[in-house]
């Protein structure tokens, strides 16, 4: 015991150089935990939003394409495909639910999109978890507007206000179909996922914001006002995609082969559990590259110690002699110096993790807002603790190379050091 | 958060898109019927497999090439020999796929397109396709299983049955979720 505290004492004395390597062991230790976290936690976060769903629709893409913006709202569609189309496979005989997707025009830099009650009725996320309403109800008339979460929250919405929906995707468009405004009809509790940053309005209402527009233009001259325009036959001529839910599961890929064969119109059904583990593969090389630079961190963390420990060894050749002189062994001296590592690198990572859980704190509203990515506060993974002991394994290690200099010295040099 | 997801796909589709609308505009491609054509890469197979309740269906779709070394009619008694040969290994799951026994799973339909076997004698030479015509073998399987719930593994003995077959990519079913794999000859076990 007296050994320990006396190498407590030793570390006190060095506070200044020790708190630095701490420092830096503690900063790299959080960055390799911090990639780790956001790793994992968007990738759950992207596996949560959809799940249910046996295929996605669209115009024909790469699967990555069509699943990211027609579930994720991220980029947009190269293609729409026929109202016909989605009939045909809504009426199929193995079909159970669709759930029509329109995409196109915007709210304030939300998404709007048009679709149907089924979507209320069969959208699933996180397992089985059901849209559920916070307030209100479904969209049932034409000019309704049921809101996401996020959406009612930032921009201060509630029940029965009136919005307007802005033609395109732009955080500000010119173009604003201002003759038609929506009605708050709905304002759904928070799921999470994109469906909270999404404005849903019925496909109908997107039609009839459209019917006095020509190829992405008004027409001038010719305005077709709200009540005019419910007269019109507001059925859509094009959605962007749909989703599919069957009654088996085992008809997936006959029905997934019956779409892309489908000779009136080219088709593309994908499977979005299959589609997001494409995705992942894609994605892996580059978090392989992130997670390799901050185990490199970790390392050059590592190295810094190692230079410390040797330099001031140097300077604590009178301490290990008068070590000695009070009855401690050679591999005492060795136990001291590669102890002092373990302890450095054990409280490392402590601050290591205490940094991440504080940063994870601070972002965390932030990284939802502009990202839409709920990161969880959990105790760290199994994989994190791997890590860990993976980080504290080598500062043992690294501590065994002074630890064993300070050993040949004891033994060399006993109580006569010339420095 | 715009990703462009693969650049060289996107500028592609871009212009396939751009192409489209000033040739046809986006509605009249619907409806006209068009050709088309799968993908067909030699040495790689597909795989699909979905499980539900106690139905296991098993779909291999692979060029002709992997099975039998060749993708024309055959020309010769000896090539008609393989194709026979071939067809007959393909008609018995029980060697193909390994179940779990404890599964108690039973084969209940087994359908095989090959269309190099299905060809007619000498004679008609109608359904011939041109030699330089992908061919492409489709076999269908559908297994009812008295304990689905043991079902955890398929061992794919294609890689040594024909050994031509490098990797055969897999989509799986289960309810565990939607997957897709690559098996190769020493990663021949798909985990349900």
């Amino acid at each position: 015991m007296p050994i320990l505290s006396l190498a407590l004492k030793s570390l006190l004395n060095r506070r200044f150089t020790v708190g630095l390597m701490l420092i830096s062991i503690a900063l790299s230790v959080a960055l390799l935990l911090g990639v780790e976290r956001l790793r994992t936690e968007s990738r759950s976060s992207f596996a949560n939003t959809i799940s249910g769903t046996d295929l996605v629709v669209g115009a024909r893409s790469g699967a990555i394409n069509l699943l990211l913006y027609s579930v994720f709202r991220i980029g947009d569609a190269t293609n729409n495909i026929s109202w016909k189309s989605y009939q045909a496979f809504a009426a199929h005989r193995l079909v159970e639910w669709t759930i029509p997707i329109s995409l196109g025009d915007s709210h304030r830099g939300y998404r709007v999109m048009g679709t149907s009650g089924d979507y209320f009725r069969h959208y699933r996320y996180a397992g089985t978890r059901p849209l559920a309403f916070r307030q209100g109800q479904a969209f049932e008339q034409v000019y309704e507007a049921v809101l996401g979460a996020e959406v009612a929250d930032k921009l201060g919405y509630r029940l029965g206000q009136e919005i307007v929906v802005a033609h395109g995707a732009g955080k500000t468009s010119f173009n604003r179909h201002d003759d038609k405004p929506f009605t708050v009809s709905g304002i759904l509790k928070p799921t999470g996922t994109p469906v909270d940053r999404t404005v849903h309005i019925p496909l109908a209402g997107i039609e009839a914001i459209h019917v006095d527009w020509v190829q992405g233009r008004q027409v001038p001259g010719v305005r077709i006002d709200a009540e005019a325009a419910l007269e019109k036959d507001l059925t859509p001529k094009a959605i962007t995609a749909f989703l599919v839910g069957l009654k088996s599961k085992i008809a997936t890929f006959r029905v997934q082969r019956e779409i892309n064969d489908y000779r009136r119109e080219p088709l593309q059904a994908i499977l979005p559990g299959v589609a997001l583990q494409q995705l992942w593969d894609l994605m892996s090389v580059a978090e392989n590259a992130l997670l390799i630079i901050s185990g490199l961190v970790v390392a050059v963390g590592l190295a810094g110690m190692l230079t410390v420990m040797l330099a001031g060894l140097n300077e604590r050749r009178r301490e290990m002699a008068i070590l000695r002189s009070v009855g401690a062994r050679p591999l005492h001296i060795l136990t001291l110096i590669t102890g002092e590592s373990l302890a450095l690198s054990l409280l490392g990572s402590g601050l290591g993790l205490f940094l991440l859980y504080a940063t994870l704190l601070l972002v965390r509203p932030v990284i939802e807002a502009r990202f839409g990515l709920h990161l969880s506060i959990d105790l760290p993974s199994l994989r994190e603790y791997i890590m860990l002991g993976l980080v504290n394994a080598s500062g043992v290690l690294i501590g065994l190379i002074p630890g064993y200099r300070a050993y040949r010295y004891s033994l060399a040099d006993g109580m006569n050091i010339r420095i | 958060m715009p990703i462009p997801p693969i650049p060289i796909q996107g500028i592609a589709l871009t212009i396939a898109a751009l192409a489209m609308l000033q040739t046809t505009g986006n509605l009249a491609a619907a409806e006209q019927e068009h050709e088309q054509y799968a993908a067909h890469m030699h040495g790689e197979a597909h795989l699909l497999v979905a499980l539900e309740g106690d139905l296991l269906e098993i779909e291999l779709d692979s060029p002709a090439m992997n099975i039998v070394g060749f993708e024309h009619n055959p020309r010769d008694p000896g090539q008609e020999k393989i194709i026979q040969q071939a067809a007959a290994q393909l008609r018995q799951p029980d060697r193909l796929f390994t179940l779990p026994a404890s599964a108690g799973c039973v084969v209940e339909v087994v359908e095989l397109h090959f269309p190099q076997s299905e060809t007619p004698a000498a004679g008609d030479a109608g359904e011939d396709p041109p030699d330089e015509a992908h061919q492409d073998i489709e076999a269908h399987y559908r297994y009812r299983c008295a304990t689905a719930a043991q079902l955890k593994q398929i061992t794919l003995n294609l890689f040594n049955l024909f050994p031509a077959t490098e990797a055969v990519e897999a989509q799986v079913i289960s309810p565990g979720g939607q997957r897709q794999l690559e098996l190769t000859k020493q990663r021949n076990t798909l985990e349900l």
